[in-house]
């Protein structure tokens, strides 16, 4: 190969290399980096929470799971039935349930039910409690904006006077008067 | 104001800073780190998608960015990280229906002068691809304008002397194979 030669190569690789990586990508790249650069702390933030739902949704499965058989190994149909003193917990009793890790809970829902158990039976569910002095006041405000000051004094008895009972008047339909 | 008042104030002021500063480095090298890319992998999607993730690399270090000094050659180097990870290697292709080529180079420029570039551009992409490893990244990144001999041997993490030995092997066998194309015009 003479020198002309390699000169000629020389210049034409020198074409071809010059145009190698001579590209421009489509417009509007900056724009579309940064755009999924700003979606990410959202994309992190929405990962978060849902990685927080899902352990606070475990720990509450966990939880229900380790309550669950403390129930049924300690709330027996025996002891529903027998009168509170002969069922209530001691050391001994919570030394012979079947498992020592549900001992402390099982104490806590025989307290409970215990606790139900010894309340008298009402009539009223929920019971009549006679009224705060602020439902006093609010009554008798309501009261005197309705009914005048005279029931306002004293609501109380109005209150509590048992409801007539209604009457329902048969219904008239006078004709109407006039030419067509 | 109270200590963790200050910290959670300079916190989301350094944030902000560093936000702005990726901002910038986004608008002043994402064409160039597009350019190494393509440079390499030949395609353009897959060149915006080295570009894209070379920048997520950047986001999730977003805290180094200030103690960086050169933006552009730490960019290359997360790239070019990226790029050797997606890089599949190249099936040798030969110089083959070398007639096609002959007149490729010998053709008219004024005439069609898109489609030659491209088809001279084809001729060199196998060109490229028939030479070693070492020899062919060093060429593919002496093709990037913007890159300096001592910024490939960073991103290589090579001597520089190490680059312009390579680059003028790699010179050598392409030369070697270019002459029986352009002996072939006479």
């Amino acid at each position: 190969m003479n020198r002309e030669q390699e000169e000629n190569v020389d210049r034409i690789l020198d074409l071809l290399l010059a145009n190698y990586s001579a590209v421009e990508p489509r417009p509007g790249l900056e724009g579309r980096i940064l755009e999924s650069l700003r979606s990410q702390p959202a994309n992190r933030a929405s990962g978060f929470w849902l990685a927080s739902v899902a352990v606070v949704a475990v720990l509450a499965i966990a939880g229900w799971m380790f309550r669950s058989p403390s129930r049924t190994t300690t709330v027996s149909p025996a002891a529903m039935t027998e009168p509170r003193s002969e069922q209530s917990p001691t050391p001994s009793a919570v030394s012979q349930a079947p498992s020592r890790l549900f001992a402390t809970s099982a104490i806590r829902d025989d307290r409970r039910s215990s606790a139900v158990l010894h309340q008298p039976r009402r009539e009223q569910f929920p019971s009549a409690t006679p009224l705060s002095e602020q439902e006093h006041l609010l009554a008798t405000y309501v009261l005197q904006q309705h009914h005048g000051s005279a029931t306002a004094r004293d609501p109380m008895p109005r209150l509590e006077q048992p409801m007539a009972e209604l009457e329902i008047r048969n219904l008239e339909i006078s004709l109407i008067e006039g030419k067509p | 104001m109270d200590v963790a008042a200050q910290a959670a104030l300079s916190d989301v002021i350094a944030t902000h800073v560093v936000t702005e500063m990726l901002e910038d480095a986004v608008r002043q090298h994402a064409r160039f780190v597009y350019k190494l890319a393509y440079a390499v992998l030949r395609n353009h999607p897959e060149a915006e998608d080295v570009t894209q993730e070379t920048f997520m690399h950047v986001w999730r270090r977003v805290k180094q960015l200030p103690e960086v000094k050169d933006q552009r050659a730490w960019l290359a180097r997360i790239a070019w990280r990226v790029i050797s990870r997606r890089h599949k290697r190249r099936v040798e292709q030969s110089l083959d229906s070398q007639g096609r080529w002959v007149q490729l180079l010998a053709a008219d420029t004024d005439a069609e002068e898109e489609l030659i570039q491209r088809e001279r551009i084809t001729l060199l992409d196998r060109m490229v691809a028939t030479l070693p490893r070492q020899l062919r990244q060093v060429v593919v990144l002496s093709t990037i304008e913007e890159l300096s001999g001592a910024e490939i041997a960073e991103i290589l993490q090579i001597p520089e002397s190490s680059v312009r030995g390579r680059l003028l092997r790699a010179r050598q066998i392409l030369q070697s194979k270019l002459q029986p194309l352009i002996g072939g015009k006479k």
